[in-house]
């Protein structure tokens, strides 16, 4: 016989190889290969001959087989799905109450992680809509100095220039300086947020239009006609959608501007821009210390932030040192824009942290489902041992416990996306108009994509322990009296180690909704800031004092709308105020421009009471802020006098330092400006208000508050001061913003209604950050305590209900109330006390590492921690009522004759 | 596909066997194949073919009993169809005219 190749390659290429057509005789044919290859190339080549043989043919025979055979699984597959969905389906159906709350429950945690998600992704994590958005960068001056550290300070038109010529590290460079200007639209003057930008702007940022055109260099000429651009939703809102829109005249700010072009609907502005006009090039180069731009550049090819910044910083450094006209130690720094733009949103880890308590609740809400889930296999141990017994496999019964698991995941799902969509948009519609353009909020597909894998992670997770426990469930289970089903660790300890993970996970994420809440009390408390807050309206005015360029003026405007405003039903009493920025950074550098009477110097700037007020009569009693000494600014600070003022106790410490309140009534202070000097004559000392409320310190503000009519125009033009203001003491309905437009309109109609708000209002929006965490952070503790809830009903009724032989024994023997309330509750109470203190325990590290007192996760305080504790033992009780008293409810006879 | 539509290798093929007359085993096709033609093709693709060429009938085999020497396996001798024939015969014909109007292309 000839030599033949080693049998097992003969058996794969047997197996491989179809048994038709050429099937045998291609084996034959190669026996006889090998046998020729043998006998000139001895044994051993021959088999690795015969062996690449086979793998070269096997292998496609395979793969083509495979194919087939995997097609035909899936079919048979299919058939044996549909009768487990279909069984899965009815299981869920005659358990209402368990698939309700289990589905509600992966709802709720399934839509808050996805609207969180879309939150921190929106204002933290998306990359920002704008082309090559990774190498746009922010530029601006700064000073190692206090008063500048970490502020915003935007940078000067002599230093844009110089950037955009002479730094190759940038590839481009664009300045941009928007505000709210008075637009006179078809003959009512409206007020609108229009930038002033550079003509590179529209490429760097990659604005399109959707018709015309939009800024260009050629408009930056000073001698250029003033050229507008529509945003798309001033154009759909104001204008109509008016295609011929295009070639129209509009004034801003009183200078007529022709329309050129409309935006594109998906252009985004870096602010709150909805217009755009062109930003003319000085003729002459301006200081360096007029900062009034915000600078933004695209990095060149290959650069990184750290080398634009480190060029940045070298080249401002040394221009700035050698012109002189700057204070020592100014620089300019370049950071990437996207960190720029979420600096007022919050730090990074905010969202993260938001995103890890979403997650919380997603494993809460997982664990919890797992945990009712494995009740449910239990509850069915009799019917899944007679499914074994009579030769249902263990892996059919595990594939039944997923798919239940996996319908009620893509109910979740569904019920998920439903509440993240309402969700979000109801943010959405909330945060309208009060974010930049660039902040994208809602549900876009990355976020749909990651609702769908955290459903199929969901399901997973939730299928896993009910896999473990039908898997280990004796055949005949139940059918046998005395046949025990546990093969693996006990029931209990599986509930019990999934109770104890839900409530340790619950007490890390109610400690930071307490935190939050504790937070938010403390920033609420208005009461504390020294001045009335309630029932006072604000309305700010837009424009228009300019043109009023006289004291006289002025005050004739004042006493005009204080009448019109007095003149409405609801305002008892009207105060006009104005902002009077004190400071000198943001403007010019060296000290401020304020000097105390007697001092060689002026007041440091770092220490001025640089936010002040100029106010009218009666401003003191309608803030109820009370005088320590002296008067209060009154109707007889009429223009003509020596200008009075008030100082808040604060400030007089500033000006005169050690001098006591009546010492500094009849001083003077005087305010010294290019142009301008005005002296002031203190006639009262108020006492001191708090300025931010949102700051942990509440620090008090020095305050100067000069009488309105007295103050002399030219001292608020230094670009930091706002328009006139006015306080009105509303009294019943508040009134509405037409009405007071159509008052404003009867004393000047060139004037405009800036915005129409509440002292509170105001107030409130200060504090937003805190609401809108406390709120987040509250929703998810109060989710986390309702599913904990559930949770410790659910197994508390599991354990009754699988010992219900065991209770009415109990009771039939006499056991007492209070003794069957203990045997009942003393396992899932000892759960509660260990997970409880590993809560807490758990809880303040993670406050200390990822907390930071903005930031609520967990709590390291222990009034906070004695809270949580509290919340969740007050929890866990009410949880407990319902089985508890259905315990006390069982009668043995019954209970024993059902067994 | 047409039964009488064949591809390079198989029109290759079936000559072969016709070259090879009656001693056409699959070995030999692929080692004449390999010499003549300049073709070498794997084991798997000449027996996928000689399978096709078998279900469009244009190929016919004898076979010789199984043996021990084979392992067992009987062994086909293949031979050319009628039909592969006339299938053959008017591919040659289809050539020739293309290749009579081509030949301008190679004068001079």
């Amino acid at each position: 016989m000839s030599p033949q190749p080693p049998r097992w390659l003969r058996r794969i290429l047997e197996r491989t190889v179809p048994d038709g057509a050429s099937g045998p005789s291609l084996l034959g044919d190669l026996i006889e290969e090998y046998a020729a290859v043998r006998s000139t190339r001895g044994r051993v080549r021959a088999d690795v001959w015969y062996a690449g043989q086979v793998a070269a043919i096997a292998l496609p025979y395979a793969l083509l087989g495979g194919f087939r055979s995997f097609v035909g699984a899936l079919a048979g597959l299919g058939r044996g799905l549909s009768l487990d969905l279909r069984h899965a389906y009815r299981g869920l159906r005659s358990n209402p109450l368990l698939t309700a709350v289990a589905v509600i429950s992966l709802s709720l945690g399934i839509g808050l992680t996805t609207s969180v998600t879309s939150f921190v992704n929106g204002v933290w994590l998306a990359p920002l809509p704008y082309p090559h958005a990774e190498r746009l960068v922010d530029l601006e001056d700064t000073h190692p100095d206090e008063v500048c550290a970490g502020c915003s300070v935007g940078a000067s038109y002599a230093s844009f220039s110089e950037w955009r010529e002479e730094l190759r590290v940038f590839e481009d460079v664009a300045a941009m300086s928007g505000g709210r200007r008075n637009v006179d639209i078809g003959g009512t003057p409206r007020e609108i947020f229009v930038t002033a930008v550079t003509g590179n702007h529209a490429d760097l940022m990659g604005v399109r239009t959707h018709l015309g055109r939009s800024v260009l260099p050629g408009d930056e000429d000073p001698a250029a006609e003033p050229i507008l651009v529509l945003g798309h939703g001033l154009w759909t809102d104001v204008f109509g959608a008016d295609p011929d829109v295009v070639g129209r005249t509009l004034r801003v700010d009183g200078v007529l501007h022709t329309v050129v072009g409309v935006a594109s609907a998906d252009t985004r502005a870096l602010d709150h821009a909805r217009a755009w006009v062109a930003l003319p090039r000085p003729a002459v180069r301006g200081a360096y210390g007029d900062r009034s731009l915000w600078v933004v550049g695209r990095l060149a090819e290959g650069v990184s932030v750290e080398t634009a910044a480190e060029a940045l910083r070298r080249f401002s450094s040394e221009r700035y040192a050698s012109a002189g006209d700057l204070e020592p130690g100014w620089t300019a720094t370049a950071k990437s824009l996207r960190a720029a733009v979420t600096r007022d949103a919050g730090p990074v880890m905010l969202g993260v942290a938001l995103l890890l308590a979403t997650t919380l609740v997603l494993l809460v809400a997982c664990v919890n489902l797992a945990a009712l889930m494995l009740a449910r296999v239990t509850e069915r141990e009799r019917e899944l041992g007679i499914r074994l017994a009579i030769g249902s496999s263990r892996g059919r019964l595990a594939r039944t416990a997923i798919l239940e698991s996996l319908v009620l995941a893509m109910a979740g799902g569904v019920g998920g996306t439903l509440i993240a969509r309402v969700a979000t948009t109801a943010i959405a519609g909330q945060l309208q108009g009060r974010v930049p353009g660039w902040v994208q909020f809602g549900l876009d597909a990355r976020v749909l994509a990651g609702v769908s894998v955290t459903v199929v992670l969901t399901a997973l997770a939730c299928g896993l322990l009910p896999l473990l426990r039908a898997c280990s469930i004796a055949p005949g289970h139940g059918v046998i009296r005395g046949m025990d089903a546990r093969r693996g660790p006990s029931r209990s300890t599986r509930h019990d180690w999934l109770l104890g993970a839900q409530i340790a996970l619950g007490v890390v994420l109610v400690g930071g909704g307490v935190a939050a809440v504790q937070s938010l009390v403390r920033v609420a408390d208005f009461d504390s800031l020294g001045h009335r807050y309630e029932n006072i309206t604000t309305v700010d005015l837009a424009t228009g004092v300019g043109t009023h360029s006289s004291t006289d003026e002025t005050y004739a405007l004042v006493r005009e709308l204080d009448e019109r405003f007095l003149s409405h039903p609801s305002v008892g009493r009207s105060v006009a105020t104005r902002t009077l920025f004190l400071g000198s950074w943001g403007s010019s550098d060296g000290p401020s421009p304020v000097w105390a009477d007697g001092a060689a110097e002026a007041v440091p700037d770092r220490i001025v009471p640089r936010h002040s007020l100029a106010v009218g009569p009666g401003y003191f009693d309608l803030m109820e802020i009370p005088l320590v000494a002296g008067r209060a600014i009154s109707a007889a600070d009429t223009p003509g006098d020596e200008a009075s003022a008030v100082v808040s106790r604060r400030a007089a410490a500033v000006l005169w330092p050690g001098s006591r309140p009546t010492e500094v009534l009849g001083r003077r202070f005087r305010v010294e400006l290019d142009d301008v000097t005005q002296v002031f004559g203190v006639v009262g000392v108020s006492a001191d208000v708090v300025g931010n409320p949102r700051s942990e310190s509440r620090r008090e503000m020095p305050m100067i508050y000069t009488a309105l009519a007295q103050t002399h125009p030219s001292v608020f033009d230094n670009g930091f001061s706002s328009d006139l203001a006015f306080r009105l003491d509303v009294r019943g309905d508040a009134p509405s913003e037409r009405a007071i437009e159509e008052l404003i309109a009867d004393v000047d109609p060139d004037m405009a209604l800036a915005r129409l708000s509440t002292v509170e209002g105001n107030l409130r929006l200060w504090i937003m950050p805190v609401i809108l965490t406390a709120g987040l952070m509250s929703t998810l503790s109060a989710l986390a305590l309702g599913l904990l809830m559930l949770g410790i009903y659910g197994t508390l009724s599991y354990r009754i209900a699988s010992s219900r032989r065991e209770i009415g024994v109990r009771i039939a023997i006499g056991a007492t109330a209070r003794a069957l309330v203990l045997a009942v509750t003393s396992q899932v109470g000892r759960v509660l006390a260990v997970s409880i203190a590993v809560g807490l325990a758990v809880s303040i590290p993670v406050a200390r590492t990822v907390g930071n007192g903005e930031i609520p996760l967990g709590g390291a305080d222990p009034a906070v921690l004695a809270v949580t504790a509290l919340v969740l033992l007050s929890v866990a009780g009410v949880a407990c009522l319902v089985p508890v008293r259905r315990a006390l409810a069982i009668d043995p006879i019954e209970s024993l004759r059902a067994d | 596909m047409p039964r009488d539509s064949i591809g390079e290798l198989e029109h290759l093929i079936l000559l072969t066997i016709l070259n090879l007359r009656d001693g056409a085993s699959a070995p030999r096709v692929r080692e004449v194949l390999a010499l003549e033609a300049d073709r070498r093709v794997t084991r798997g693709a000449l027996y996928r073919s000689l399978d096709r060429l078998g279900e469009k009938g244009l190929i016919e085999w004898s076979v010789v009993e199984p043996s021990a020497e084979r392992g067992g396996h009987a062994k086909r001798f293949y031979r050319v169809s009628p039909v592969g024939m006339e299938v053959l015969r008017s591919r040659r014909a289809a050539l020739e005219r293309l290749w009579a109007g081509a030949s301008g292309a190679f004068e001079g």
